[in-house]
């Protein structure tokens, strides 16, 4: 039964890609002006104007265009940097786990900070604790993360005479310096999503605390935590999952601020160069690997939604 | 080619009329060898500088490349003056006024690096790069030496030059570091083309040693740098960082040793004072920078082809006020030649008539609008791009309101930078247009712009006189007199105001008191500069 509603959702998954290719191959081509002129203008990627647009496949039909990248696409060619000259797959294949490694620290702290706050706050319901905890997730969604990396670079500086390094160390050179760098990044990161899975957190542990099975718990004379954490928990926590696929889009797109401000060499800063040098190839490229994994992890989060609660199925 | 017995002869006389071209070495104390060197560095689109106008790949390339002539450096060294001395050549010679010879020092090696593994350079490198720099398509830097008609290798260590016409400005731009490195035949033939960072190969003081696109830069030092003893410095370390913030908290904490800021490795203004206080045993130089905002308007159209509105607009802004707003720690007021370029700009105060068209008067601007005919005001547009620069944007809200005051309408254009770079800054648009122009360190880029079908010509000037008088300047090889020349050229430029001038920011370089004989300019040639200097820590 499991296997045949992974099935389906995979098979949704295929139409949702390829429609995110047509958005992503068109969003370059609709750039009012003359594109090709502005890159020549600008970063003379080629000799001329028409070496530019053979670069860029744009001296055949819009339809032979797609088809012909798509097919690329499918060998594992997703183009030439024309800012670095080197295929776009090999620059990603060393940025993307930077990006992943950033991604995955956010993601952990996101969940060891919002988790137990949620679950205090739940508990301790109209509490100060709650109050301090709800007005804490507020403020986590409010701030602008690019205000608050630079805050957190500048201000240690000024006050304490430090800053996070300014270069990057490979886990090859010193292992823990490579893993030292990505924790203030990763923090910053994961505090907003943070916010939105204690809200969560708190919600739904305050639905399933009312129910009668907890009730029969407390009246058989459990202690707090066993019929929190052993007895409630585990079903408040189902939606929070299928959060955690949204909130890990987020943090994807979170990587391209924080990437810039604290110097790491990953996909997020790829695309933010890119988009600064008007390397479509690359722009093209890094957007089709972001939906790819959104689209993925979705995918994984909706299956392992209904591996933990069997009754659900669409 | 060997040299004839007539030309051995000639060259022997050269040597004594020529120019000398010992480099100078400034010693402030005693040099000490070793250490590194980290700046905030720039990831090129690629290393070939021939297929590129990018400063980021010049700059670079100053680290590993060496030129005919170069721009002097050291603490000596008046920032914004660049008086040129041999580089590779050991002295040159113009028989006429279309000719130049210059020889060449021996013993200089490539990099000891394949394909040319540390061989001696000779004259034919030199002509295969020019040949190349003027026969490859898609460099957009040709235009410098658009007057070169030949290169010839007369003998191993003797270069030609003949130009199609008389050129003033030849030697400034072979000592540019805009473009004009010598690269290596070999390293063409092996590599294609000069992009990889594999074949950056030069004879400069530094090889590089690794390069990682948007991470960082390594240079290390040349063994066989053909000046003994130099460079001092072992190792030079570009760390490419984006964000601004990031970057001066670098230099607050240590992480790198000059300031972060391009040009001329500076701190932006509104930094200074936490620099002063967190870094206190930080060395400043003030310098006025060469970046020159102006307004261009088009002067072949109603209504900016009469000079009174022309006037009118630029005694409408208040000049003072947009520089106490943007740049807190001071200007310095423009010529048409920047300021900044003590050499060539002429003072301010010898501008004579076209001085006072600087100054803020709306009541004359009002006046001049009636003479035009344009008592109500008129309605036109401003093309411009942010430049991601608060100053710039400020700078049009102000002057919008400037206008405004004397009753002229203008609608705001805000473009993004590449369609402001391939249509504005081009010269095409219907009214105003506003940004800043190329920081040449050369005067004659920055009268181009008053040629006619030269692309920075954005104010479509077409004025006869003028044209010939900058001509004729090109033409005269006494520099005194060339000076002069260039004054009266730009007395008569701020007569006509055919663009709108604004004020230009002062630097403020920053560096470690500890980084000895290093004198901070305007300019890509950070490798020409820290070529000369040494750690004393």
């Amino acid at each position: 039964m499991l296997r045949k509603y992974a099935l389906k959702r995979l098979l949704v998954a295929i139409p949702s890609l390829l429609i995110a290719s047509v958005i992503v191959f068109s969003l370059a081509r609709l750039i009012p002006g003359d594109v090709v002129t502005l890159m020549m203008e600008e970063n003379q990627y080629a000799q001329d104007l028409a070496e530019m647009r053979a670069k860029l496949g744009l001296d055949r039909s819009i339809h032979t265009q797609y088809v012909d990248w798509m097919g690329r696409v499918a060998r594992g060619d997703l183009g030439q940097s024309l800012y670095t000259g080197k295929p776009v797959l090999r620059e990603l294949a060393w940025r993307l786990p930077v990006s992943l490694e950033l991604g995955a620290v956010a993601l952990v702290f996101a969940v060891l900070i919002g988790v137990p706050i949620g679950i205090v706050a739940a508990v301790r319901q109209d509490t100060l604790r709650d109050y301090v905890a709800r007005s804490g997730a507020i403020l986590g969604l409010s701030v602008p993360g690019f205000w608050l990396g630079t805050l957190v670079v500048v201000l240690p500086a000024i006050y304490f005479g430090w800053s996070p390094p300014i270069e990057f160390t490979a886990f090859a050179d010193d292992p823990w310096r490579h893993v030292a760098q990505f924790l203030l990044p990763g923090l910053l990161l994961g505090v907003a999503s943070a916010a939105s899975i204690m809200r969560l957190t708190r919600t739904q542990l305050l639905e399933v605390l009312r129910q009668d099975y907890v009730r029969t718990a407390w009246s058989k004379g459990l202690a707090e935590p066993r019929v929190v954490l052993k007895h409630s928990l585990k079903n408040a926590l189902i939606p929070v999952v299928t959060v955690l696929g949204i909130q890990i889009a987020q943090i994807l797109s979170g990587t391209v601020i924080f990437e810039s401000i604290f110097g790491l060499p990953g996909m997020g800063r790829f695309l933010f160069d890119a988009i600064t040098e008007r390397d479509y190839p690359v722009i093209q490229g890094i957007n089709l690997v972001i939906v790819a994994t959104v689209v993925l992890v979705n995918l994984v989060v909706d299956v392992a939604y209904a591996w933990l609660d069997p009754r659900i199925r669409y | 080619m060997d040299l004839s017995r007539r030309q051995v002869l000639a060259m022997s006389g050269l040597t004594l009329a020529g120019a000398a071209l010992a480099p100078s070495i400034g010693r402030a104390a005693t040099p000490r060898r070793g250490g590194q060197f980290r700046f905030r560095g720039f990831t090129p689109p690629h290393f070939d500088p021939h297929l590129t106008a990018s400063y980021t790949t010049m700059l670079n390339l100053s680290f590993s490349q060496s030129r005919l002539l170069k721009h002097k450096a050291g603490p000596n060294v008046k920032p914004g003056t660049f008086e040129y001395e041999g580089d590779l050549a050991e002295f040159f010679n113009h028989q006429d006024d279309t000719t130049y010879v210059f020889r060449l020092r021996r013993g200089v090696r490539w990099h000891p690096k394949p394909p040319v593994n540390g061989r001696e350079l000779t004259a034919e490198d030199v002509k295969y790069t020019f040949d190349r720099f003027m026969t490859i398509k898609g460099n957009a830097n040709r235009h410098m030496l658009k007057s070169l008609a030949k290169v010839e290798a007369i003998d191993k260590y003797t270069v030609k030059f003949t130009l199609s016409g008389p050129n003033a400005w030849f030697l400034d731009f072979l000592s540019d570091p805009m473009a004009l490195s010598i690269v290596a035949q070999d390293a063409v033939e092996k590599f294609g083309d000069l992009k990889k960072p594999e074949a950056v190969i030069g004879t400069g003081p530094w090889m590089l040693e690794s390069h990682q696109s948007k991470v960082r830069t390594v240079w290390v030092r040349h063994p066989d740098y053909f000046v003994k003893g130099l460079p001092y410095i072992d190792r030079v370390e570009g760390i490419d960082f984006p964000d601004p913030a990031a970057r001066l908290a670098a230099f607050i904490t240590g992480q790198i040793d000059a300031g972060p800021e391009f040009p001329g490795m500076m701190v932006r203004q509104h930094d200074v004072d936490v620099v002063k206080a967190k870094r206190p045993q930080t060395r400043f130089a003030r310098f006025p920078s060469n970046v020159m905002n102006h307004v261009g308007m088009r002067t072949d159209k109603p209504p900016f082809n009469d000079i009174r509105v022309r006037k009118a607009m630029s005694l409408a802004i208040d000049r003072k006020a947009i520089s106490a707003a943007t740049a807190p720690l001071g200007v310095v007021k423009n010529t048409p030649v920047p300021t900044a370029l003590s050499a060539w700009a002429i003072p301010f105060d010898k501008l004579g008539e076209g001085a006072k068209y600087h100054e803020h008067d709306p009541k004359d601007a009002k006046r001049f609008l009636k003479e035009a005919g344009h008592a109500q005001g008129f309605a036109t547009s401003l093309d411009y791009a942010t430049y991601q620069s608060q100053e710039i944007i400020d700078a049009v809200q102000m002057m919008v309101k400037f206008w405004k005051d004397v009753g002229v309408e203008v609608k705001v254009n805000e473009k993004p930078y590449g369609a402001y770079f391939a249509s504005a800054y081009q010269g095409k648009y219907e009214g105003m247009m506003f940004g800043p122009q190329f920081p040449a360190l050369d005067p004659y880029n920055f009268l181009a712009q008053y040629l006619p079908g030269e692309p920075k010509n954005q104010s479509h000037v077409n004025d006869p006189a003028l044209t010939d008088m900058i001509l004729n300047a090109g033409r005269t090889l006494d520099e005194k007199k060339r000076r002069q020349q260039v004054w009266e050229i730009q007395k008569h430029i701020a007569k006509q105001v055919y663009y709108l001038r604004m004020d230009s920011q002062i630097y403020q370089a920053a560096l470690d008191p500890a980084l000895q004989n290093f004198g901070p300019n305007l300019g890509y040639d950070y490798g020409g500069r820290l070529m000369i200097a040494w750690w004393n820590k």
